[in-house]
């Protein structure tokens, strides 16, 4: 690598493009219906919240939500990143950035299995 | 005559005319790290769910709250602006919607359905008694 600082779309910008309109294609129609779940949990209290991630659909549709949207906001935080912030500075800033990505999805993800888990019927 | 007045330097951000397309680009970057606290708040309230029902109570307090719903009305509007402005995007990438009209009426409509549809959205919310 003969160049201090290299943007990703300078490597491998192409496959990069396709990564970022693969998950906007999934993400678009997610959106819609999260939109909706939201309005449906904005006046619900613990107990009904418990019942509706219960169901299997609305459990895998947060957890794909989770997974593909904190992969999308990488990609996205990464092009800010590279825009902006260079040097150290940027290499330190793009670090940060998998590390709180990763964490993000680990976390969110974590607690959608460990809810299901807890509320999986005795002997299920 | 004699004094020159001050020139602006060039290229300098306030000689730029102000375009739509310009104004919605940049409302994807913002709308794009709205989300990305939305995504925050979606991972916090799984993490109250999980803590039971005092702390989700807590959760549902701090949403109601004035400075929780600015959160969320933020989110929301970031929301529906991305998905717009992110399908102007995909329209685009088809190879199509370049001409100068059909790119500003794109922007513009992207504006028009965020402002729109988090409007209708709390509207909805509003109506149904949940604030």
């Amino acid at each position: 690598m003969t160049s201090p600082y290299v943007k990703a779309s300078e490597k491998t910008g192409a496959w990069t493009w396709i990564k970022e309109r693969a998950s906007a294609l999934v993400l678009a129609p997610l959106m819609l219906w999260t939109l909706v779940a939201g309005a449906t949990l904005a006046g619900l209290d613990h107990a009904q919240a418990l019942a509706w991630l219960a169901q299997p659909v609305n459990a895998m549709l947060v957890a794909v939500g989770i997974l593909i949207g904190v992969y999308h906001l990488h990609l996205g935080l990464r092009a800010i990143i590279e825009d902006y912030v260079h040097g150290s500075a940027g290499k330190l800033a793009l670090t940060l950035n998998l590390l709180g990505c990763l964490a993000l999805a680990g976390t969110g993800l974590a607690f959608v299995i460990l809810i299901a888990l807890a509320q999986a019927p005795a002997g299920a | 005559m004699t004094e020159t007045p001050h020139r602006p330097l060039s290229p300098h951000l306030q000689v730029w005319r102000w375009h739509v397309t310009m104004a919605a680009s940049i409302l994807h970057r913002v709308s794009g790290v709205g989300l990305a606290v939305g995504m925050l708040m979606v991972v916090a309230w799984l993490a109250c769910l999980k803590a039971g029902p005092d702390v989700y109570a807590g959760f549902a307090a701090f949403s109601g709250s004035w400075f929780g719903l600015i959160v969320w009305i933020g989110v929301s509007w970031a929301a529906f602006y991305h998905l717009a402005s992110g399908i102007r995007h995909l329209i685009w990438d088809a190879g199509v919607g370049f001409a100068l009209a059909v790119a500003n009426a794109m922007s513009w409509a992207s504006i028009g359905f965020s402002v729109g549809g988090t409007a209708v959205f709390w509207f909805l919310l509003m109506r149904a008694g949940v604030l």
